[in-house]
């Protein structure tokens, strides 16, 4: 493992809804390394979707600060948060969220054209297997390959971290299995540090790490020495 | 092509027949601005630079014969740049047919520079021979009449051979008609201008030396006002009959009447179409962009920033603007030359008229588009500003369910209705912004295609009422000399005729306090039937023995009603004035006049029985029979009037036809585009509901119901918002002392609208049967796509 990436300190997130404040995240700190595979794993409401969001730039903390690469996110405008996201990170949702209207392939495009040093599109698709549906539109497509295709939109841009929330909620088991083996290799080969939260406990065997949250806490830590293969997972 | 683009492109396609209905709007829009801003300056230009370069006059003066030095002593009033005496008298014609036609003969001085014809073929009469005529172009034509012909010039009992020496236009009558009852079709064929040159027409009207009239140009620096005051001043006390400034020139009026309108709409009507289509394109880019939360969410998340979110709904608003704006302002360039030929030249003598496009309306036309298009669009899509991709990824809270007011009041009349007019109810009092953008569609509509039946109404009503109710003789005759009972009688037993009541008419000076007007006053017999009067509450009144009966524009100009005193001046008075109290406010449509009994007219004369004119009820032609008789002036058939009229509604029914069209194309537009967008917002209850064993049919009666009730609601604001519509439209422009229109509530107009604005309804509807045939409910309830 190399240096760290992303470093979250005393994140709190609370949400107001009518009289009531409702705490999502409650002082949660965490140290992201480059390169690294860490799965996230809690209940629903836990507050993984929270943290995700705000990691990438999606959502601001009511208090703490998330430093990417040194640079703290809280002191970043508009635009300069747009490039943050834009650059340096690629989401993975759990219901795909493609274009209905764009092929596999302009899915992709929609990625790539946003910044310079993306891959090439066609070695992604490759890489995620999709070289014989690349002109599909979504609706053509099963839900285990339209994950790669959103996987393939998350990848092109070349970010520096992936984060993928809940990325085999919606597939069945094997295809899940086959997302969660092609977010591994991807990790491997491009060295892209990749995040991942679910609430499947079985998924936590192949991260690096595994944070479980609860209640918007973390309440437990564990650096698996010797991750498991996805193959390997059972649930 | 950028991915986001190709994804722009698919949306349209996906909402074609939407996206077409925008066009269309906006297409029409910028069309009207093409082809009415260019007739109005073809038209506005070709008709000032005539009136420049043959030195139209700004004012008339009408009086008593005088020698020339009465006018030339004028020159001297600083007010007025230049005078001119001439005669202008009216005359018949022996041209070789049965009827002869009445001539409007101008004698101008051979030096004179007012008024000048501009000659299209031969040369002005006096240059070679004094019995020479020009003959304006439209009566040549139409009575076939070329240079060299000769006809016979009927004047005080004798036949004067002229020969026609010239073909020519006239900036004093580009729309040649007799007086204001003509202002809806002047009549070639029987109504003449022909100019002759000054000495001969003295000779032969028995002149000699004399002028009757004068033209002035006024001095630079000087108002028009001040200078017909001058001119009043100067000549009052001396024969003065009226003063005439420009602008209530019989001609010059009824083109300025068409222009000026020509003007309103070429300002409004792009304006309201644009601003149409932005009310369409706001409610579908809203809708869009309310559909696209997640995409929008996504598209964040990647890494787009909210101007390059933004763009992307903006270039829809657009690619609606260009696509709309380019049609629009070719087919309007392309249709500037017939519209302006076939709406105009029809009718005016143009003859400097050159068709151009004004290429800077283009320009306008595209700042016009885009102001609306971007404005609109970036106040639909301003929530893309407020969308956080992190709020996009959750599904949107569900809005704010409870109670509605009929549920809450009549709990009972709620229990019985059944579960689909439930759920329309429910959507449309939770939609209230929506429904109400539904109501005023089709309320607007409505209005529109309200208005040209109105038109139709009062046209109708001015022509047949004015000559079924008011004016029920079959001609009205006027004489060149005024004439004794004696001479009516002759006349009555030459023409073998059944009816004929005598008539005085005379210009005065009609004056309440310092409220001032020139008015003609006509008398009638006591008891006549052929000219009969309503007053203003709709009774039937008859000519009073004494006191005079008053047109509404006329009291209203003077301020005067029932009971008020009214005085009373004219050259043939001598200038005395004469207190006439004033007995009812009459309708009157066209023209302005007031009404006294003989008796009353010969009170303020001192003459006895000097008849001026007489209405004639024959069934028979009288023009034929009275052919002979030399103190006929003029003989005017109501009938011809009718039938002239008549012609010309064919082109009113033309535009009237396209204004119902357009209104069409309005109801079209809005309506679909808001059924559209409430299947679009529903598309996953609807499937609910098919999941629950409901076909297509049902969802389409709900959407149908929806669709009634909005039309329901709209045509009932319609109703007095296009009366009320009308009203103003006519307020603004058709009151004047030459046109007073009635504008009564007209039920056949709303009932043809209604029938009209129900079959736009239907269309829509077939249409959106023909969405939700369309519609894979089932897919969109189990995929979350964007």
């Amino acid at each position: 493992m190399s240096d760290e990436i992303i470093r979250a300190e005393n994140l709190s997130k609370e949400y107001v809804q009518g009289d009531v404040r409702v705490g999502a995240l409650q002082d949660v700190s965490l140290e992201v390394r480059t390169g690294e595979f860490i799965v996230i794993v809690g209940p629903s409401g836990s507050g993984k979707s929270t943290l995700l969001n705000i990691l990438g730039g999606m959502d601001v903390p009511t208090s703490g600060r998330v430093i990417y690469a040194g640079r703290d996110l809280a002191e970043l405008n508009e635009s300069e948060l747009t490039e943050y996201r834009r650059s340096e990170i690629g989401f993975v949702f759990q219901l795909y969220n493609l274009m209905s209207a764009l092929t596999a392939r302009e899915n992709v495009q929609l990625a790539t054209e946003l910044v310079s040093g993306a891959l090439d599109l066609d070695e992604v698709m490759e890489k995620v297997g999709l070289t014989d549906r690349m002109e599909h539109f979504p609706s053509q497509m099963s839900g285990g390959e339209q994950q790669r295709v959103a996987i393939a939109r998350a990848l092109a841009k070349n970010p520096g971290v992936l984060l993928c929330d809940e990325p085999t909620g919606a597939l069945d088991y094997e295809t899940g299995i086959r997302i969660l083996a092609l977010l591994r290799e991807l990790n491997c080969d491009y060295g892209t540090t990749v995040i991942i939260i679910t609430h499947n406990l079985a998924v936590a065997d192949m991260g690096d790490r595994m944070l479980r949250m609860r209640s918007g806490q973390i309440v437990e830590q564990r650096e698996n020495e010797e991750p498991l293969p996805a193959e390997r997972i059972v649930w | 092509m950028r991915a986001l683009d190709k994804r722009l492109l698919r949306t349209v396609d996906r909402s074609r027949l939407q996206f077409l209905a925008i066009i269309v709007v906006i297409a029409l829009g910028l069309m009207a601005l093409v082809v009415l801003n260019n007739a109005y300056q073809n038209l506005d230009g070709a008709m000032s630079d005539y009136y420049e370069r043959q030195s139209f006059a700004h004012l008339f003066s009408e009086f008593v014969p005088q020698p020339p030095d009465y006018v030339e002593g004028l020159r001297d009033l600083p007010e007025i740049r230049e005078a001119e005496g001439r005669i202008v008298t009216d005359i018949r014609a022996d041209i070789g047919r049965d009827i002869h036609p009445e001539l409007h003969m101008v004698a101008l001085p051979e030096e004179g520079d007012i008024n000048r014809p501009l000659v299209l073929q031969g040369h002005l009469p006096g240059q070679k021979d004094r019995n020479e005529v020009a003959l304006l172009a439209g009566f040549a034509e139409e009575n076939d009449l070329q240079v060299g012909d000769e006809i016979d010039l009927i004047v005080r009992e004798e036949a004067i051979r002229v020969r026609v020496s010239a073909v020519v236009s006239s900036p004093e009558f580009l729309y040649p008609i007799t007086d204001i009852s003509r202002v809806f079709a002047p009549d070639n064929e029987y109504y003449g201008i022909a100019f002759a040159d000054l000495d001969f027409a003295a000779d032969i009207v028995g002149m000699p030396g004399q002028v009757n009239q004068a033209t002035f140009m006024v001095a630079e620096g000087h108002s028009l006002e001040s200078a017909e005051e001058a001119v009043r001043d100067a000549m009052g006390g001396r024969g003065l009959m009226r003063v005439i400034t420009r602008d209530d020139q019989l001609s010059h009026y009824s083109v300025s009447l068409r222009t000026g309108q020509l003007e309103d709409l070429a300002s409004s009507i792009p304006l309201i179409f644009l601003a149409i289509s932005a009310v369409i394109i706001y409610m579908l880019l809203m809708r869009m962009v309310e559909a696209d939360r997640t995409v929008i969410g996504v598209l964040k998340a990647i890494g787009y920033s909210d101007g390059e979110v933004l763009m992307h709904y903006l270039k829809y608003a657009l690619g609606m603007g260009f696509v709309g704006a380019l049609l629009g302002m070719v087919i309007g360039h392309l249709l500037v030359r017939p519209v302006t030929e076939t709406f105009f030249l029809e009718f005016f003598d143009m003859p400097l008229l050159q068709v151009q496009t004004d290429w800077s309306l283009i320009i306008l036309g595209s700042l016009l588009t885009l102001v609306f298009c971007v404005g609109t669009g970036m106040w639909a899509t301003r929530t893309v500003l407020q969308i956080t991709p992190a709020d996009a990824m959750q599904p949107a809270a569900p809005p704010p369910g409870q109670k509605n007011l009929l549920e809450r009041w009549f709990p009972r009349l709620w229990s019985w209705l059944a579960f689909t007019t439930k759920l329309m109810l429910r959507q449309l009092l939770r939609n209230k912004k929506r429904f109400a953008l539904a109501v005023l569609g089709v309320a607007f509509a409505y209005t529109l295609v309200v208005l040209p039946f109105y038109m139709l109404g009062i046209l109708d009503a001015i022509v047949f009422e004015q000559f079924d109710e008011f004016e029920v003789y079959d001609y009205a005759v006027s004489f060149n000399e005024p004439i004794s009972e004696a001479g009516i009688a002759q006349i009555r037993e030459e023409a073998d005729l059944k009816q004929i009541e005598p008539l005085i008419e005379y210009p005065f000076e009609a004056r309440n306090g310092w409220r001032n007007e020139t008015v003609p006053v006509r008398a009638l017999p006591e008891g006549g039937t052929l000219q009969r009067f309503q007053n203003a509450r709709g009774q039937r009144i008859s000519i009073p023995t004494s006191g005079v009966l008053v047109c509404e524009y006329m009291a209203g100009a003077l301020n005067v009603g029932p009971g008020d005193d009214v005085l009373l001046s004219s050259h043939i008075t001598d200038e005395h004035e004469h207190h006439i109290p004033v007995k009812d406010v009459i309708r009157q449509d066209l023209g302005s006049g007031m009404y006294v009994s003989h008796q009353t007219m010969q009170a303020m004369t001192g003459d006895g029985d000097a008849y001026t004119g007489a209405f004639v009820q024959s069934t028979d032609d009288i023009r034929y029979r009275l052919r002979h008789a030399f103190n006929v002036k003029s003989i005017t058939s109501v009938d011809q009037m009718v039938e002239g009229i008549d012609e010309m509604m064919g082109l009113v029914i033309a535009l009237c036809t396209i204004l119902v069209l357009m209104g069409g194309v309005f109801a079209f537009a809005i309506l679909f585009n808001i059924a559209t967008v409430g299947i679009m917002e529903r598309t996953r209850e609807f499937s609910s509901m098919r999941v629950l064993g409901y076909d297509r049919k049902s969802i389409y009666h709900i959407i149908l119901h929806e669709n009634i009730l909005a039309t329901i609601f709209g045509l009932i604001l319609g109703a007095p918002m296009g009366h009320m519509t009308f009203v103003a439209v006519v307020e603004a422009f058709q009151r004047t002392e030459m046109i007073y229109l009635p504008v009564p509530f007209h039920p056949g107009s709303h009932v043809a609208a209604t029938m009209l604005v129900c079959g736009f309804v239907a269309l829509v509807m077939m249409a959106v049967r023909v969405k939700i045939r369309n519609l894979d409910l089932l897919e969109a309830l189990s995929s979350r796509m964007t």
